[in-house]
């Protein structure tokens, strides 16, 4: 499988289409950084005045913005790496090289998840990295709880790259399943906007398909503050989700996430290539 | 000629929902043979290579892969082959160089310069290097489409009508580049084409197929016997005569489209032939050998086929 993830890193590299493509979803979201960090001056002018914004106040806001990222990131390249070999058939060059079609297909998903995985880490982490460098990690927000909810975030994003791949597959269009993969993310996510309260976002974080909500649910997690003394201190914490809602979150991800891409590969190990 | 198996194909079989595509197809492919696929459009040859390279799941049948006494898995046996089938299986919007170089990271061949080394054979070498395959014409796409097969020195290549679009030209280089591959390297060619006249120049066997049905296999020399040995004949009582040289001198006597009666390998019978024709009464209109070639073999097998 080395193999099949090596021509699969030249052709992502080679990919003109890809290229253009990243480089627009860089852009915005760099744009949707800028906006964050605007907002983030903010904040820090109103954080505790004693404490240290450092890297973990720049984690809060690069993650802001994260989940729509991240699902950019993992529906064009899950699509278009996954996809289009099918598409245009070349694809049979791995069938006809000698590998079997789990494979190939396992070969193009690590591909894909290599990729978007670093792409999506350093989008995430370079500025919040070269914030602690400058300032130290800060202790205005409690970076452990910010921890646990990214990992938990990471099983979130393996369900939205089964449910992906799923997708893929079945509509046997990259472009297409590209399009309703940005379409439903975004609708699911304006939908929460509108019918749901923030507060009660948890109680609705498992009926979406994309699960989008649910990663916004934890890589935005509440922030909670509070006067003492008097009312020029505020202190900052973030409110981790019930517990419930957390380990019904990981086992929700973990069987949808599993089930979606077992289910890809028996449809592409049991269909004709023709 | 070496008689070591490579492939053996035993009852294979291919249903879709629309009919069956291949029914119960039993042949081997020697080492070192150049097999001709032949039949017409539908008889099943695309679908046969195609599960030969594993893109179509058979529904009966099994094939067996050997080097040597040792049976390979399939995977393992692909890697030692190579296969063109149907139009190359190329990214339009790339390069032949970045084409091939994907297909040398899959197939793990070490040496770049591979690369030049087969785009010169096919003689693409010359082709700008930044003109991607989207305006390639048919004929360089197949010819691209060889290189890519040539890249990992297979020991078998499957070849689905490698010459289509190919000028005189590219047909003649491609008939030679696999004529010496087979002689100085041992490479086995199964191949299909519609230009039979080609396949004639180059195959040491053949396998008909009609309707996804095997309707004869037969050797190259074996065909040379066959061929131009026929006797063409037409009488006033085509019918008569046909039942009567069947029944007394137990010949197989095939008729054509156009009423006479072919007799194949009869050259050396046309005394008793016009004794049995004479003594029944039957007037003799035409009698004449016949040069037969491939192409009118195949006729022929088609015909009595249907």
């Amino acid at each position: 499988m080395k193999h099949i993830v090596k021509s699969q890193l030249y052709q992502i590299r080679t990919d003109l289409f890809f290229m253009i493509a990243l480089l627009t979803v860089a852009f915005l979201s760099w744009r949707c950084w800028e906006v964050c960090r605007m907002n983030m001056t903010e904040d820090i002018a109103s954080y505790h005045l004693d404490g240290v914004c450092g890297g973990v106040a720049a984690l809060d806001n690069s993650l802001e913005s994260g989940a729509i990222a991240g699902l950019l990131y993992l529906s064009l390249i899950l699509t278009i790496v996954i996809g289009k070999d099918y598409a245009d058939k070349t694809v049979y060059c791995d069938i006809l090289a000698g590998y079997t079609r789990q494979q190939a297909f396992r070969g193009r998903l690590l591909s894909a998840v290599i990729v978007g995985g670093s792409i999506q880490l350093i989008t995430t982490f370079a500025i919040p990295f070269s914030y602690t460098i400058r300032y130290g990690w800060g202790n205005v927000l409690d970076g452990t709880t910010y921890l646990a909810c990214i990992a938990i975030c990471l099983l979130i994003f393996y369900r939205i790259i089964g449910e992906i791949t799923l997708l893929t597959v079945v509509t046997k269009r990259y472009r297409a399943a590209l399009f309703v993969t940005i379409v439903i993310g975004y609708a699911e996510l304006v939908a929460t906007m509108f019918t749901v309260d923030s507060g009660a976002l948890e109680e609705h974080y498992r009926v979406w398909f994309l699960s989008l909500p649910a990663a916004e649910l934890f890589l935005h997690p509440s922030q909670m503050w509070e006067y003492q003394d008097n009312a020029d201190i505020r202190y900052y914490w973030i409110q981790m989700p019930k517990t419930s809602v957390v380990i019904g979150t990981i086992i929700i991800s973990i069987v949808l996430g599993t089930g979606c891409l077992l289910l890809s590969s028996h449809l592409i190990k049991k269909r004709d290539m023709d | 000629m070496d008689r070591e198996r490579l492939i053996s194909v035993n009852n294979l079989t291919k249903k879709y929902k629309f009919g069956t595509a291949v029914a119960n197809v039993t042949f081997d492919i020697q080492r070192k043979h150049i097999y001709g696929l032949v039949g017409p459009n539908g008889a099943g040859k695309t679908t046969i290579m195609k599960m030969l390279g594993g893109l179509v799941i058979p529904s009966g049948g099994q094939i067996h892969f050997y080097d040597g006494e040792r049976e390979l898995s399939p995977e393992q046996a692909r890697r030692q082959m190579s296969f063109m089938i149907e139009t190359p299986y190329l990214r339009r919007d790339r390069t032949a160089r970045q084409n091939l170089e994907k297909l040398r990271l899959l197939k793990n061949v070490a040496n770049p310069q591979v690369i030049d080394d087969v785009l010169e054979i096919v003689g693409l070498s010359d082709v700008p290097k930044n003109k991607t395959v989207r305006k390639y014409s048919l004929g360089m796409r197949q010819r691209l489409g060889i290189a890519n097969a040539l890249m990992s020195h297979p020991q078998c290549m499957v070849l689905d009508e490698p010459i289509n679009g190919l000028d005189p030209t590219g047909i003649v280089e491609i008939r030679e580049l696999l004529q010496r591959l087979n002689r100085q390297d041992g490479v086995t060619i199964l191949i299909s084409s519609h230009i039979l006249s080609e396949l004639a120049n180059l195959c040491t066997d053949y396998i008909f197929l009609h309707h996804g049905r095997i309707i004869n296999s037969i050797s190259g020399e074996e065909l040379a016997k066959v061929c131009g040995s026929n006797l063409l004949i037409n009488t006033e009582q085509n019918q008569l005569a046909q039942q009567l040289l069947s029944d007394q001198l137990g010949i197989a006597v095939l008729k054509r489209e156009d009423g006479q009666l072919r007799i194949p390998d009869a050259v050396d019978c046309k005394k008793e032939i016009l004794n049995v024709l004479v003594n029944n009464g039957v007037t003799l209109l035409h009698m004449s050998e016949e040069t037969q070639d491939l192409e009118t073999y195949y006729m022929s097998l088609i015909q009595d086929a249907d």
